[in-house]
């Protein structure tokens, strides 16, 4: 077999940030085997942040960046930076918000080896969102996957911690094959793993009145229910309550977001990218497990009295509003939010803006249920009672995360349900944008039943005293980020509109 | 037919990874559902290599390479896994996982 | 023997067929197993061999953990070397740049078995 070897050296310096992520990881390795125990709070809580701060910064070399490295594997685009910085401002809101019960709840954890796997956590992630091709979508995703498996077991000491990674890294596994044999009959039909020469081969094959190829919808079908798996839709969501209940809350709040940032990317890569041409088949599958994962997340939540189920049956209902969004997806080259048309497609362009949003308002509302643990409450609805009269601020916070997952006005969880729903009406498909209004409907009876709880109920016992500065500033943060960023989500939205720089190669080479 | 095609090796992986998903499906001591999931792993291993010798390409034996080095990644964690629940509660049996409810 | 694309291509249409006398195939497999393999458990049958003798303790006895440490470590280095025998077949076509590339991919597993060593997994006490 003649092999087409074609040794250039890539652009090492195209892929900036992920490198910093990965020396990140290797950094907080030697820094946990050869440090002290009794700095590693400090030392490598700052590497952390510093770390994924200065890969934050290194973004904005990729910004305006269109093009690929190491042969295809490594994509730098619009995507690429969108969701690279939503991954890491989650890293840093969960080094934020885990230092503190790391290091002191549950029996003082390695805090070092928490790092290590939260670092390559996000790189799997971040490798996902920067996928150019099918293998790199894999390993990104099973990287990020191991490392959350081993995070959601972390409290080993505690049964239900073991009790539901078990779960998740069964299912997860499970998932992963799935998706590799979807995987491997898109390669088989296509003849490439490269996304965009799958995307061209199918331009070229697929049209006209012809009956598409079974194998190719088997395919179709194998990666919906892999990433679908990885990305909590109903049915394939029975892992979710358990992984979450059982997890550390700062490890739940990650899950909640990362990994499921990194599904989305896949999806996104996988779904847009390389099989557009399929988009009629798939954006009716996607709609349906839109509407069941939306129905089915916000009515099991509200029979929840655990914060932390209620919470992730929440994870589940956005799932559905996230996948809304992408099944709202029409073509490339369409007309996206912003000014200037040919930008991206509303649809994937609300779904980035969706993530972004999620990402502050849960992280920020595990973070709060965090911060109640520090101070010696407990997990069920309970436990939130009179929280306004003792700790008036964390009840403000709360309310505000509660309430911007809602979706009211003028807080972030409201412009991204709206530009959700703009792209549903813009791509025909009323009845999901109705879906998405009714159902938040729904969701306010959950939501506001907590805050009613914190205002009106009496408190019960007394509240422990806890340090947690670093904490504190995080869900400062997060509350000041719901409120800011939905006012100003003109030109966030705008920026996702750029999302779709990714796929103008394949465009332009498929003819389309 | 006569001879060996792609056709029977896809046939064969088809079959290998419908019997591992049924034993996950069906099973219910934790470390057989491991072994099926990695049965299921290995038949789109071979599938993989079946589609790259028909289409005279090498990209699904590296897709394979690589599925193969996670696939064992997924072996230490999950045993690392399955040891501290053994550990802590005496069995590897599905159905002792009751511990989280709604 | 290599198989053209043609043929290939032709043949898909058969692969949805394919795919359920598969899911028939493997479950056919199963029920057979079920129906003519003979199944009379017994407590008997079921206790563990020991030689004809009863077993007069547990039969999964702990063992160290150290153990099953030492089998994980093994696992992930052996499998590492998967991607070190491709490399190998056309060292001579690869020149400098792959051996740079395999010399920091080593180097990476050498960072891993630092963190091993020092972190105590490979000292067997």
């Amino acid at each position: 077999m003649p092999l087409d070897l074609n040794l250039e050296t890539p652009d090492l310096w195209l892929a900036l940030p992920q490198f910093i992520v990965f020396g990140l990881a290797i950094a907080l390795l030697f820094g946990d085997a050869f440090v002290a125990r009794t700095r590693h709070f400090v030392w490598l809580t700052g590497l952390s942040l510093v770390g994924y701060l200065a890969a934050l910064v290194a973004l904005v070399g990729q910004a305006n960046e269109n093009a690929t490295t190491f042969y295809g594997l490594f994509r730098a685009d619009g995507l690429t930076v969108f969701l690279s910085v939503i991954i890491l401002s989650a890293a840093v809101l969960t080094v934020m918000v885990s230092a503190s019960y790391v290091e002191r709840l549950e029996g003082r954890m390695p805090i070092g080896e928490f790092y290590v796997l939260l670092a390559f956590s996000v790189l799997g992630a971040m490798l996902v969102a920067a996928a150019g091709d099918l293998v790199m979508v894999f390993v990104g995703i099973e990287l990020s996957s191991l490392a959350t498996y081993v995070l959601a077991a972390f409290a080993k000491r505690r049964l239900t911690s073991v009790e539901g990674a078990l779960k998740y890294f069964l299912l997860g596994i499970f998932a992963s094959a799935i998706l590799a044999y979807g995987m491997a009959w898109v390669y088989g039909v296509t003849g490439s793993t490269d996304l965009d020469a799958i995307a061209r081969s199918l331009a070229a094959s697929v049209g006209g009145d012809e009956f598409l190829d079974p194998a190719l919808l088997l395919g179709l079908l194998l990666l919906t229910v892999g990433l679908g798996f990885k990305m909590a839709a109903v049915p394939f969501h029975f892992w979710t309550p358990d992984a979450y209940d059982g997890a550390p809350t700062p490890v739940t709040a990650f899950m909640s977001v990362v990994p499921k940032a990194a599904a989305f990317a896949a999806t996104v890569r996988i779904f847009v990218q390389a099989l557009g041409p399929l988009r009629d088949e798939w954006v009716t599958l996607l709609s349906v497990l839109a509407l069941l994962t939306m129905a089915f997340g916000n009515i099991v939540a509200i029979s929840q009295r655990n914060v932390k189920r209620m919470l992730a049956y929440s994870s589940i209902a956005h799932t559905g509003y996230m996948l809304v969004g992408l099944a709202a997806y029409q073509a490339t080259g369409g007309t996206g939010f912003g000014a200037g048309a040919g930008d991206g497609d509303q649809g994937v362009s609300s779904l980035l803006y969706y993530i972004l949003a999620y990402n502050f308002m849960n992280i920020g509302a595990f973070a709060v249920v965090t911060w109640l643990q520090h101070r010696g409450r407990g997990l069920t609805l309970d436990d939130f009672g009179g929280l306004a009269t003792t700790h008036p601020l964390a009840a403000a916070a709360m309310a505000v995360f509660m309430v911007s997952l809602m979706g009211v006005p003028p807080l972030i969880g409201f412009y991204a349900k709206y530009y959700v729903i703009l792209a549903a009406i813009d791509a025909d498909l009323l009845w999901l944008a109705v879906a998405v209004v009714v159902l938040s409907a729904v969701s306010a009876f959950y939501y506001l039943r907590l805050v009613a709880v914190m205002y009106f109920n009496e408190p019960e016992g007394q509240p422990r005293q806890a340090d947690t500065r670093l904490l504190d500033v995080g869900i400062a943060g997060m509350v000041i980020a719901t409120i800011a960023l939905g006012l100003f989500s003109t030109p966030i939205i705008d920026l996702a509109d750029k999302w779709e720089s990714a796929l103008t190669v394949a465009g332009q080479v498929a003819g389309r | 037919m006569g001879e060996l095609g792609v056709d029977h090796f896809l046939f064969l992986s088809a079959a290998l990874f419908i019997i591992g998903m049924m034993g996950v499906l069906t099973r219910r001591n934790l470390l057989i559902i491991f072994m099926c999931v990695e049965l299921m792993t290995n038949a789109v291993n071979l599938s993989l290599v079946a589609f790259g010798w028909g289409l005279n390409s090498l990209d699904g034996q590296a897709f394979a390479v690589f599925i193969v080095a996670v696939a064992a990644a997924e072996a230490a964690v999950g045993l690392a896994i399955i040891m501290a629940l053994s550990r802590r509660q005496r069995t590897v049996d599905v159905d002792a996982l009751r511990s989280l409810r709604d | 023997m290599p198989v053209e694309t043609q043929t290939l291509g032709e043949n898909w249409l058969v692969v949805g067929l394919m795919l359920v006398s598969a899911f028939s195939m493997g479950m056919l497999l199963l029920t057979l197993n079920k129906i003519m393999a003979p199944s009379k458990p017994s407590a008997a049958k079921a206790a563990p061999y020991e030689s004809g003798m009863p077993d007069i303790e547990p039969v999964r006895p702990s063992y160290s953990p150290r153990f099953y440490v030492v089998a994980m470590l093994f696992v992930i280095f052996d499998i590492e070397a998967i991607f070190i025998f491709p490399w190998a077949v056309i060292f001579d076509e690869l020149g400098t740049y792959g051996f740079v590339e395999m010399v920091s991919f080593i180097g990476l597993l050498f960072v891993g078995y630092i963190y091993a060593w020092k972190k105590g997994a490979l000292e067997w006490v």
